[in-house]
């Protein structure tokens, strides 16, 4: 059942996390609306101005903090690049072992080759598993692969 | 859940398969024990080329059951569609052959076309005759042309390889054979020899057979390539099955040149353990599919939130 809206939830304020990205430029319309008609929200909009301008002229980003962020950066696309190469190597190795199970070790070989990558070893299984066992246990064993994989990737690479 | 549905009993197709087989084993070589102790005083002589008997048309019986049950998980279009759609009618003529040979081609009391006062005899003839097609020659073309779809999938997904000169050698011998029958049953025949009905029939199932092998040799080294997983299990009954018919076709010839009068339960013995590794195919395939769907049951959250971007 769908709960009915509080007309009440239109008339609340922005949380300061909104009006912060106000600031930014990054939210507008409804905002810019809300504060026309809320003396109580500009006046905390004026506030955080005031402490985001008080706060970048105590810490300036100069030049030699700049390694800094490009580190920190780095650091976080090499984290991603782990994860997603962990969940490639667990979908590859669940892959081969249904493809075992069902075919036979013999098939493994045939179907993972070195240069293969992952979504096309999956799509190939998939596509030996509905051949032979029809479109539903195909499916299902798909879907027991994919179950347990704690990972997204971008949508561009799905369609190998 | 709704998945495993329906497959929760045929999972044991294969053991009811090699059960009934077992089972049927015991009692015909117990009988045959029985016949031997007895000093063969029981009559229960019959010619090799007789139809079916009973066990052997039950388990065709329950071979075309398990296709059909099989043939509904692969929609039109699937690749091997047609490859299952062909076992089923084989499987259907074999046991179409078995009924039919059997209660309306022979001449036993329970046949209504013997109970008028003059038995139609002719009719028996032409439907024994049929029968005699219909699991005999007119099978194998079946079978062979089964075999086609099976083979082009398995070389689309790279299992195919070719076989060596040695690899060639059985169904080179079996060549020979069937070389070796027609031309004996030319030279009967020019010789003034009455050559039968059904020794024509068996004779054109032969050249049949021999493609038969070729495949078989061609899916046995596929299957090779692929190695003894569920889903291979099943193809390789089918090879067996192949590899059985023929050298249940040699054994039935060469007994009677030692054995002038067998008894029918020698025929059975042959053909119930063919007709097993024919059954055992959808029977296996079941298996397969069962623990596929095994699988979802063991996990029946919603799929769709445990499936990742690549999934969708």
């Amino acid at each position: 059942m769908r709960l009915a809206r509080s007309p009440k939830r239109n008339d609340m304020h922005p949380s300061d996390l909104r009006l912060l990205a106000y600031c930014d430029g990054e939210a507008g319309g409804r905002i810019a609306r809300h504060l026309a008609g809320c003396r109580r929200c500009r006046e905390r909009l004026e506030q955080i101005r005031t402490e985001k301008a008080a706060l970048a002229a105590a810490h300036p980003i100069g030049p030699d903090q700049e390694p800094q962020l490009t580190g920190l950066f780095g650091a976080i696309s090499a984290w991603q690049s782990n994860e997603s190469n962990g969940a490639r190597l667990h979908l590859r190795r669940r892959v081969r072992e249904r493809v075992e199970t069902f075919c036979g070790a013999a098939a493994v070989g045939t179907v993972d080759h070195p240069g293969v990558r992952e979504e096309k070893l999956l799509g190939t299984s998939n596509e030996i598993f509905d051949a032979f066992l029809g479109p539903a246990a195909a499916e299902v064993i798909q879907d027991d692969l994919l179950r347990e994989l704690r990972w997204n990737l971008p949508l561009g690479e799905t369609n190998e | 859940m709704t998945r495993e549905s329906g497959f929760d009993r045929i999972q044991f197709a294969p053991r009811w398969v090699f059960l009934f087989l077992g089972g049927n084993l015991l009692v015909h070589l117990f009988l045959l024990y029985v016949w031997n102790a007895a000093g063969q005083v029981v009559s229960i002589q019959g010619t090799t080329d007789s139809t079916n008997a009973f066990s052997v048309t039950i388990m065709a019986g329950l071979a075309l059951w398990l296709h059909l049950v099989v043939i509904r998980s692969f929609p039109s279009g699937s690749p091997l569609r047609s490859t299952w759609c062909w076992l089923t009618v084989a499987a259907a003529a074999a046991t179409a052959a078995g009924l039919f040979g059997q209660f309306l081609g022979s001449d036993w009391l329970l046949n209504p076309l013997t109970w008028t006062a003059r038995p139609r005899t002719g009719l028996i003839g032409q439907i024994r005759l049929t029968a005699l097609i219909a699991g005999g020659p007119l099978r194998l073309i079946v079978l062979a042309a089964a075999m086609r779809p099976l083979l082009r999938t398995l070389r689309r997904f790279h299992f195919q390889a070719r076989p060596n000169a040695i690899e060639w050698i059985v169904p080179g011998i079996f060549c020979l054979f069937t070389a070796g029958r027609l031309v004996e049953t030319g030279s009967g025949w020019l010789g003034s020899h009455p050559v039968r009905t059904e020794d024509c029939v068996a004779l054109a199932g032969l050249p049949v057979l021999c493609l038969l092998f070729f495949q078989g040799v061609l899916l046995r080294k596929s299957l090779s390539r692929m190695g003894t997983g569920l889903i291979a299990r099943g193809w390789i009954a089918l090879e067996c099955a192949i590899l059985a018919s023929g050298a249940g076709e040699i054994i039935l010839w060469v007994i009677p040149h030692f054995w002038p009068a067998p008894p029918a339960a020698i025929s059975t013995l042959i053909h119930l353990p063919i007709t097993a590794a024919f059954a055992l195919v959808p029977a296996l395939t079941l298996a397969a599919q069962h623990r596929a769907m095994q699988s979802a049951a063991q996990h029946p959250e919603n799929l769709p939130t445990g499936i990742p971007a690549l999934a969708r």
